[in-house]
């Protein structure tokens, strides 16, 4: 099976196949965990450590290549190096040890817009007990829409709906429903007026 | 038009506008306290479906992570008797005893020598916690027949390809092949479970040393995965 082009890889992440991104990401994990484990390795953190960078420094690429604004500018492979440096700086950092890093490719430079994407918030923490109250259908439907950042006509393909407009309206309905929900909680809406 | 309101916000927080209509939009915000909220919510909400799609992903990585971590391991133990027999061949072969003469090893269809069963971790249900709990413990323990028995009297209304794979090696263990391929065809259509189901198919063939169809199924795993995958190495083993 021959390997995936960086241009082939983003593009599969964009918008591929369940099975096209599954390969993906074993190619990724063949061609790029290594380096990150090398570094991690080498600046006090264990092979669990950067196992962990490693997909995180995925996540933040496949959130990247979903935004507009977004060109990859280096090899998906530097990219991630890039990303998964930053991230471990960021965790010595919270771990109070700022000893300089030990590392071969200091010349990559450093991705420091890779924590927007993990930042996890407590308010949409507790709505996700609330996006899960959904059914099934809307849950794929704004999943695709906000998270995978489909198209309505690729939703539309992909839950067989018949056209553009039924994906628009179930999207609507369901996040009626979604903001139902989230007024009808004590909860959330303690939190959210906190 | 309260959709319309929604669509607007939709595309001012997914970066979907124009600079200029971006500018106008900002401006309309800094006048309007309630769609300034109805921006903040909304915010709120994608971001709700990021962390959410994120957790998805990560778990998603680390199933292929612990799946190919599970087969280098056995890989590298299968490894280990061969590298053994090797050195214990030339050492025969140096002091003349005529290695030739010795029977060629034992060929590829020996079902035994390649089944290991699949590494099963951290099941993980709201439901049905303590029944999953014990399925991994009777599962790990090699107590296949409990398995089968526990899963059909108490998990078999679950859909989780995980399991239905644990399931498949458990009727694979007791030589129930047909069944066992049941599960797997099943788990099979789930991209991250192709590999290994796909695998475990292969062996239940090899189990009824039906070697054509086990010919067909491993050609199809080898050009379906890539060259470093634990299973395309262990499938092109197969392969004439």
């Amino acid at each position: 099976m021959a390997k995936f082009t960086d241009e082939e890889m983003a593009l599969g992440l964009k918008s591929g196949t369940k099975l096209e991104r599954h390969r993906i990401f074993e190619q990724l994990y063949e061609e790029s965990l290594g380096p990150i484990k090398h570094l991690i390795l080498k600046n006090s953190g264990s092979e669990e450590a950067a196992k962990d960078i490693f997909q995180d420094a995925i996540i933040v690429l496949n959130n990247k290549l979903k935004q507009p604004d977004f060109t990859l500018t280096s090899s998906i492979k530097t990219y991630l190096y890039s990303v998964a440096r930053f991230l471990w700086m960021n965790q010595l950092k919270k771990n109070k040890r700022e000893a300089p890093l030990l590392d071969d490719y200091q010349f990559i430079p450093i991705e420091a817009k890779a924590l927007v994407t993990l930042e996890q918030d407590e308010k949409s923490e507790a709505l996700q007990g609330i996006i899960n109250q959904l059914g099934k259908d809307c849950k794929v439907v704004l999943n695709a829409y906000y998270f995978e950042r489909l198209r309505m006509k690729e939703i539309a393909k992909q839950m067989k709906l018949a056209n553009e407009q039924v994906a628009r309206n179930k999207k609507s309905k369901c996040l009626a429903q979604l903001r139902k929900l989230a007024g009808n909680s004590p909860s959330f809406q303690k939190l959210f007026k906190s | 038009m309260e959709e319309q309101k929604w669509n607007e916000i939709d595309r001012y927080l997914l970066l979907e506008m124009e600079e200029e209509e971006r500018l106008t939009f900002e401006q309309k915000m800094e006048k309007d306290a309630t769609l300034k909220q109805a921006v903040e919510e909304q915010q709120l909400l994608i971001k709700a479906f990021e962390q959410r799609g994120n957790q998805i992903l990560k778990e998603e990585l680390e199933i292929i992570y612990q799946d190919r971590k599970s087969q280098n391991t056995n890989l590298s133990r299968r490894m280990i008797p061969w590298t053994w027999l090797s050195v214990a061949a030339s050492i025969l072969l140096i002091i003349g005893l005529g290695y030739w003469l010795l029977p060629q090893p034992a060929n590829n269809l020996n079902f035994a020598q390649h089944f290991s069963p699949y590494e099963l971790t951290a099941l993980r249900g709201e439901e049905n916690g303590d029944y999953l709990n014990e399925f991994e413990t009777l599962y790990n323990q090699g107590k296949y027949k409990e398995v089968i028995t526990h899963y059909n009297g108490n998990l078999k209304s679950t859909n989780d390809d995980k399991i239905r794979i644990a399931l498949g090696v458990s009727y694979l263990a007791q030589g129930l092949t047909k069944e066992a391929r049941k599960q797997f065809e099943i788990a099979q259509k789930n991209p991250l479970f192709y590999d290994s189901a796909t695998w475990y198919i292969g062996l239940s063939y090899l189990k009824e040393k039906d070697e054509k169809s086990m010919q067909k199924v491993f050609q199809e795993l080898v050009k379906n995965t890539r060259e470093g995958n634990p299973y395309h190495i262990k499938a092109a083993e197969f392969i004439k």
